[in-house]
């Protein structure tokens, strides 16, 4: 009696022990800090309901602390360089995570890769960008796409047609002129990356896709013909006044979406973020999106992808693990991809395989169509390419900051071209040029 | 008789340099009253309505609660450093004569005419490593240094103003030169004194260059920066430029109005620099 | 003991002195001379530097053409600042002399610019010059005033000067006060005398007031000078040296050089340059001081 009274009182002690210990690890919480750049309050509400929350159920001994900032690139910097920063951070692009990588401050995911099979869930051309130097260095949370967005109550009262071709676009922006409407809306002087959504379009849609690919690859240089091309027609276009009255220079972003509310324009060139402001400054139309017309004969207007948003793991995270369980989380469920989606209205487009299906009901049919001719896009396998995710940084960053000179006649295309060339050339030798589908 | 006309006639170009220099100010304040369309359709006519609204939804979405504390607390820490470094400075250097002293006032003159470009960059490199920037307090030593040159010049020359026999009266008396300096001294300092608080005040308020590249978060951004952000981002909400425009500008315009003497002739007098 | 309390009165000097001092060099001399190494150096700020001589230097001569145009437009802006503000505010000062009433009044409207912050003051008038929304967009359908909307900030012919007039209308009360309290200072029998001998009122300014203010006129050229080189916030916030470089100045190249381009060791190389052209006029003017030209 005495003695199974003893075993029984050692079980008790024991599981005590073990219950009081395990309870004790639960009640110890991980940390996660994530810095994401600044969003509308839409977004953060969208974040919150759709990923912090659903995320901290699911993993109850993590605790997920969002940053947001304005001005994210400079803060961010400043955090790694004193070697303190958040565990997951945000980047605008593939090419932005080279240079972290290179100060060994961002910490490579290809073990964990293995570990949750990231390339077969996320798109394959998006997972070949963010390689760089045969390891994946951060993962692709949001693709988009290049469109030209207008105003379809201008279009239907005033009897114009979209465009079909090159000519056919020139009329339409004559006809709008002569109707003392802006025909393109845009500014930069606030941003001037924003000169990147032009090369991006006019490289791939009149240069084509081919070969943009060649060009880099190296087996083509910039100074060629097709990419002299599509600069001359951007600048024609700027020239005859046609982009913001030759004042985009002076306008910034949410001027020239000023004007679009103000009725005074017809048309943007901007990409799937637009849905982040198409809505909220057309009170009193309509408006709708179209795939950007066949500026070349010859070239089949391809469906030109990008990166928007790419995400990293610090490399002096003390939780990797729970990080990269994160990192996880956003790319496994769908419908949890068509939510956040939904709620945050042009961004977050996650790049994994989903279907109608996985949009809530109230999903607008315009970004549904949105969505539906990405997929085709990638299916056909006509894609274009965005310059902020297949450029090399340094290229990227000397077409877009002297594009204005370039149509202000302070640069001549030769010069402009010839000088991308020496700088891809280097670019491409450092092995910087991320990887084409 | 042909003096009082022409003497009216001088005030012609007056008043049109007077409208020149108000109008502006008279834009901001108008336009902080309308609403965003109504700026962009009828920019020169009087607002339609006051929109009080305006300055408020400007003050809480600028954050300008965390402005006026930020700047407040840039200011205040600038001021005590620099007075407290430069008053003594300005004393060893007139009454007290050391060796070296040329150097000193070449080397604060090297500061005052030389860009600031030539210190910020490995400052804020220095800065980003030590985990100091995004700091008002670490800004504030700053200031104090760059402003420092201009308040040891203007203390000079009112130093160099003060009779011999004054401080001699209280060295007779048995004073140590420290308390010469703190008896004497500085309480007759003061009016110079208010006037370096009134110009560096000003300065610090308005300071745009090494605070955008010091103070990058929001929660600590200064007055200047953070209308700059803000109406940076909400750029196409001109009522909001204008009405945080405004706010901004208030603190300044009441020191000045208060203060005017002091400013005008601190600006002056200090950079004819004695 | 005299040489006793001399000496005691030295070291204490020092005393004073060691707190300013201190603060100085860790934030301006310190990082100055570091500058002048760093220009020697590729360095992105982010890792480590590295020693690449002269390059930098000779880069800067021979292949950057940013620079170039920024001090060109340096100049330029020199040229505007030494010749509009000196005169308005010469010429004014000398009027409210002239008037009996109301000169504080003017005087304290003239220099309420002055306190207005940079940042306020750009963008009241970037919003006055917007093409669209600004009171040029608005009065460009006056045909008489169709002129005014060259001034614009998207013009690269004109936006360094429609930049330089904002910049001008919150500068020039300060030449203004000075001049004014200058002016107040001359003998007023000086007038008096040339007055009874038959001179008119302009005459009274040229061959009195303009004479007895060189001093000041000089002094306030040479601080001019300088300060033109080292202007930055209006551009900055107006244009950000746009469109196309047209605007770009020596500092704004040299902060986006440094800090967006993240090109640190190269920004260095071009501060050093810059400090070049601001030595030039400290020694003129240090060599003019010495000459007498700051007395008359």
């Amino acid at each position: 009696m005495g003695k199974k009274k003893l075993i029984a009182i050692g079980i008790v002690v024991v599981l005590g022990i073990a219950l009081g210990s395990f309870t004790s690890a639960s009640a110890k919480k991980v940390t996660l800090v994530w810095w994401t750049e600044y969003h509308a309050a839409r977004i953060y509400d969208a974040i919150r309901e759709t990923i912090e929350k659903p995320f901290e159920i699911a993993n109850p001994d993590v605790d997920l602390k969002v940053e947001y900032f304005p001005d994210y690139d400079r803060i961010l910097r400043t955090a790694l360089v004193a070697e303190a920063g958040p565990d997951i951070i945000d980047l605008h692009g593939p090419s932005y995570a080279i240079e972290y990588v290179d100060a060994n401050m961002l910490l490579l995911l290809d073990e964990y890769a293995e570990k949750f099979g990231w390339k077969e869930k996320i798109f394959p051309w998006a997972i070949a960008c963010s390689m760089y130097k045969g390891h994946l260095t951060s993962l692709p949370v949001h693709y988009e796409t290049m469109l030209l967005w207008y105003n379809r109550t201008m279009f239907e009262e005033k009897g114009w047609n979209l465009a079909t071709d090159w000519d056919s676009f020139v009329s339409l922006c004559e006809k709008q002129d002569a109707a003392g409407v802006i025909p393109l809306t845009y500014g930069s002087v606030d941003f001037v990356i924003a000169n990147s959504w032009m090369t991006s379009i006019f490289f791939s849609c009149i240069a084509g896709p081919e070969n943009v690919k060649r060009v880099l690859t190296g087996e083509m240089k910039w100074t060629e013909e097709p990419f002299k091309k599509a600069i001359e027609k951007y600048r024609f276009l700027w020239q005859k006044g046609w982009i913001s009255e030759k004042q985009s220079a002076a306008l910034a972003l949410d001027d020239s979406w000023g004007l679009w509310q103000d009725k005074r324009a017809a048309m943007k060139f901007e990409g799937t973020w637009a849905l982040q402001n198409v809505f909220d400054f057309s009170k009193g139309f309509d408006w709708d999106w179209a795939p950007i017309p066949q500026l070349e004969p010859g070239v089949v207007p391809p469906v030109i992808m990008g990166i928007g948003s790419n995400i990293a793991l610090n490399a002096k995270t003390e939780h990797p693990d729970q990080a990269a369980t994160f990192l996880d989380f956003l790319f496994s469920d769908p419908k949890r991809a068509g939510r956040i989606m939904d709620a945050a209205r042009g961004e977050f487009w996650v790049p994994i395989k989903l279907s109608k299906a996985d949009f809530p009901p109230e999903f607008d049919e315009r970004m549904i169509r949105c969505f539906e001719y990405m997929g085709e896009g990638m299916a056909s396998g006509n894609i274009g390419y965005c310059t902020w995710t297949f450029w090399p940084p340094k290229t990227d960053a000397f077409q877009y900051q002297n594009l204005d000179s370039v149509v202000l006649d302070r640069m001549s295309i030769e010069d402009y071209l010839a000088s991308s060339q020496e700088i891809f050339e280097q670019e491409l030798a450092e092995g910087r040029v991320p990887t084409l589908p | 008789m042909r003096e009082q006309k022409s003497k009216t006639l001088f005030h012609i170009p007056l008043i049109i340099m007077s409208v020149y220099a108000l109008a502006p100010l008279v834009l901001l304040i108008s336009n902080s009253f309308k609403t965003g369309g109504e700026i962009r359709t009828q920019p020169l006519s009087l607002p339609m309505q006051l929109l009080w609204r305006n300055y408020v939804d400007a003050w809480q979405i600028a954050g300008y609660t965390k402005g006026i504390l930020s700047s407040t607390i840039i200011l205040a820490l600038s001021i005590a450093i620099l007075l407290a470094v430069a008053s003594p400075m300005a004393f060893a250097l007139v009454k007290l004569r050391i060796p070296g002293g040329n150097v000193i006032l070449l080397l604060l003159l090297l500061g005052m005419t030389l860009p600031p470009q030539l210190c910020i960059i490995p400052l804020f490199f220095m800065w980003q490593k030590m985990g100091l920037v995004d700091s008002p307090w670490a800004l504030a030593p700053i200031y104090s240094a760059r402003y420092l040159p201009f308040s040891v010049f203007l203390l000079r020359s009112y130093y160099i103003g003060i009779p011999k026999e004054v401080e001699d009266a209280g060295r007779v008396d048995g004073c140590s030169e420290v308390q010469v300096f703190l008896r004497i001294i500085l309480p007759l300092s003061k009016p110079v004194l208010m006037t370096v608080v009134a110009v560096v005040s000003m300065w610090v308020w308005n300071e745009f260059l090494f605070a955008l590249t010091f103070l990058h978060t929001e929660e600590v951004r200064s007055m200047a920066i953070r209308y700059y952000c803000f109406t940076g981002r909400f750029s196409i909400n001109l009522a909001y430029v204008a009405a945080s425009g405004v706010m901004m500008v208030l603190p300044i315009m009441i020191l000045y109005v208060f203060l005017q003497r002091s400013v005008v002739e601190g600006m002056t007098r200090g950079s004819l620099k004695g | 003991m005299p040489s006793g309390r001399k000496l005691y009165t030295r070291y204490l000097g020092w005393i004073f002195v060691i707190p300013g001092l201190a603060l100085y060099t860790v934030v301006v001399l310190g990082p100055s001379v570091a500058t002048v190494r760093y220009a020697f150096f590729d360095w992105s700020g982010l890792g480590k530097p590295q020693w690449v001589g002269f390059k930098n230097f000779v880069d800067i001569v021979l292949h950057d053409w940013v620079f170039r145009i920024g001090l060109v437009n340096n100049i330029k802006y020199l040229i505007i600042f030494l010749t509009v503000p000196m005169i308005l505010g010469v010429t004014l000062a000398y009027i409210t002399t002239l008037v009996r009433r109301g000169v504080a009044v003017y005087s304290t409207i003239f220099f309420l610019p002055v306190v207005i912050a940079s940042v306020v003051t750009a963008r009241i008038w970037a919003w006055i010059y917007h093409p669209f929304f600004g009171v040029t967009g608005a009065l460009k359908d006056i045909s008489w005033l169709q002129w005014l909307t060259q001034f614009s900030l998207g013009n690269p012919d004109y936006a360094l000067y429609t930049i330089a007039f904002a910049d001008l209308w919150h500068w020039w009360g300060f030449m203004f006060v000075i001049y004014h309290g200058a002016l107040r200072q001359i003998d007023v029998q000086l007038y008096e005398a040339a007055r009874i001998e038959g001179a008119s009122t302009w005459q009274l300014f040229f061959k009195i007031s303009l004479p007895l203010l060189r001093p000041t006129i000089v002094f306030l050229y040479l601080l001019q000078m300088i300060w033109c080189f080292m202007t930055f916030d209006y551009v900055y916030i107006m244009t950000r040296g746009g469109p196309g470089h047209a605007s770009e100045l020596a500092t704004t190249w040299i902060y986006d050089q440094a800090f967006i381009q993240f090109e640190a060791g190269y920004a260095c190389a071009l501060t050093i340059y810059l400090t070049l052209i601001c030595v030039v006029f400290v020694v003129l003017y240090l060599y003019l001081k010495r000459r007498g030209w700051e007395s008359y």
